[in-house]
């Protein structure tokens, strides 16, 4: 059939189902602690020229309608999804009085130790084990700071005097300080990807952390997610509805291609 | 077929989760010694269509990939130790933990349960039970002729007779606290079970090694907010909600679909 841009609209389903599945995603996780949104860019797929590269935008002579507006593909273009991005924008704080909750406040992330290695947090609802070792929900041990392995960085605690977090980082158990948090903070957090339970990894190592982060702790807090409902509900119904937009133009191309099969032949 | 459908599933069945953490919760508002449970969410596995990095053409990697990520699951009913209000009921034996400690409970099979619920009372042969019959351990025994009990905050259990001035020590209540009684499990009639979570049992008397003291004619309230929940409660159901209408949005998607022939 002559009428590519069914392609075209095709592609813009595509686009915005996948676009559901992210405002889907957010909104299931609008209770977790510390869940960041995700976003989507789209961008455009330039088709292949179709004209011979010597067709330059200056007219010859005759000059026709084509020279002036030379869409080198442009209007049957493509959009593609470019990248998913996470807004690492602050969730608000929610008192839960626990001293086992910790929430950060600033661009800064908690280390943990997971089976594959060190990873980051914002997810700072800690409990202990059976040893008093710090550890998150799922588990994996909490580190302090230093230059260590990971595996000698581990923080123990024991039961009796109350723990307490200071602003920066700092552990005391009473009046004894047993260790700091690794508080990891990055100028910019674009190289960090997200990998399920609230982790995440960085993707380049050659990045460093800032010297001096500047995230402070709130201890008896956790940072809920900072997904916007209205935002993705809002969203949700653009993506609907520029699903429903594409399926008409969709049916509309086939309709085109169906007077084109059976009514243009008897026209002879 | 769109995922959207799947992870908005997650999402009510964590809200689903949350809501019953709530009603468990809100039943037990005056259940003496009751600590509230909270459910902890966190995000599934992410599904990779594009690497960041990868090479876009010659010279450009991509600065970000593409990532979808499948949904939610409850992590951690965490349950959370904080102190309860304490009522003064003027009972001699009703005692509270004020701090961190357990009452030793024997339990009908032998083993032994950890109760923050001090409700206590003498059986027929005047051993000091909890409100199920099971005895508090180390066990002890009220005379019959004992006129008035008193618990002191260190845990000595004494009694006073007619015609005897000096009240008399019968026994010595011990508290039993754990490095991480979040990993206790419940057995229901108020009574926790140390797990390999927990830590084993660090047995002492009140007061000592940062055990809490026991107060007698008081009892610990719950440590739910009926306040805390309701607004949980609102937050829970409306999540619920957002998500059933992704559920609907992804439906009139596929509708759509299937309406273009």
């Amino acid at each position: 059939m002559s009428s590519k841009g069914i392609y075209s609209a095709l592609s813009g389903a595509l686009a915005q189902s996948h676009q559901l599945d992210t405002i889907a995603q957010n909104i299931a996780n609008a209770s977790t602690p510390g869940f960041k949104t995700d976003k989507n860019a789209f961008k455009e797929h330039l088709t292949i020229l179709e004209k011979a590269p010597d067709v330059i935008p200056v007219p010859r002579i005759p000059a026709s309608i084509e020279s002036f507006f030379d869409m080198e593909g442009t209007d049957k273009s493509f959009v593609d999804v470019d990248a998913t991005f996470t807004d690492f924008g602050q969730g608000g704080l929610k008192a839960t009085g626990n001293n086992l909750d910790v929430a950060i406040e600033g661009k800064g992330f908690i280390e943990v130790l997971s089976p594959q290695g060190s990873r980051l947090t914002r997810k700072g609802t800690f409990s202990l084990t059976a040893d008093g070792t710090l550890v998150t929900t799922d588990g994996n041990p909490v580190l302090q700071k230093g230059d260590g392995p990971a595996q000698d960085r581990l923080i123990k605690l024991n039961s009796g005097a109350p723990i307490t977090f200071n602003q920066q980082g700092d552990i005391y158990q009473g009046t004894d300080q047993v260790g700091t948090l690794s508080i990891v903070e990055y100028e910019k957090n674009d190289h960090l990807k997200k990998i399920g339970h609230s982790l995440y990894a960085p993707t380049d190592t050659n990045i460093q952390p800032l010297a001096n982060p500047q995230s402070t702790l709130q201890q008896g807090f956790i940072e809920t997610s900072n997904v916007n409902i209205v935002k993705e509900m809002t969203d949700m119904i653009q993506a609907t509805r520029g699903f429903e937009s594409t399926q008409r133009a969709i049916k509309a191309y086939d309709e085109m291609d169906a007077k084109l099969v059976n009514d243009v032949p008897k026209l002879g | 077929m769109l995922k959207a459908l799947n992870t908005a599933a997650s999402g009510m069945q964590a809200q689903q989760t949350s809501l019953d953490t709530i009603a468990n919760n809100m039943a037990n508002v005056s259940t003496t010694g009751f600590k509230k449970s909270r459910a902890e969410f966190e995000d599934l596995l992410y599904q990779t269509i594009k690497e960041p990095g990868a090479q876009q053409n010659k010279n450009n990697p991509h600065p970000t990939g593409v990532q979808v990520g499948l949904g939610v699951k409850t992590a951690a009913a965490q349950k959370l130790f904080e102190e309860g209000h304490v009522m003064q009921t003027k009972n001699p034996l009703d005692l509270a933990v004020e701090g961190k400690g357990f009452f030793p409970i024997q339990m009908a099979n032998g083993e032994i349960g950890y109760t923050r619920d001090g409700t206590f009372h003498k059986d027929a042969g005047g051993r000091i039970v909890d409100k199920n019959g099971y005895p508090l351990i180390p066990e002890i025994i009220v005379p019959p002729t004992a006129t008035g009990i008193g618990v002191e905050e260190n845990g000595k259990v004494t009694i006073q007779t007619s015609g005897n001035s000096v009240p008399q020590q019968i026994g010595q209540i011990q508290l039993v606290d754990f490095v991480n009684p979040a990993g206790l499990k419940s057995m229901g009639k108020n009574l926790f079970m140390p797990t390999s979570a927990s830590g084993s049992p660090l047995q002492g008397n009140p007061g000592e090694n940062n055990l809490g003291s026991v107060a007698q004619g008081q009892l610990e309230g719950s440590n739910v907010n009926i306040v805390d929940e309701m607004v949980d409660m609102i937050r829970t159901q409306r999540n619920y909600e957002s998500n059933s209408k992704v559920v609907q949005a992804a439906d009139q998607m596929l509708q759509f679909s299937n309406n273009l022939r």
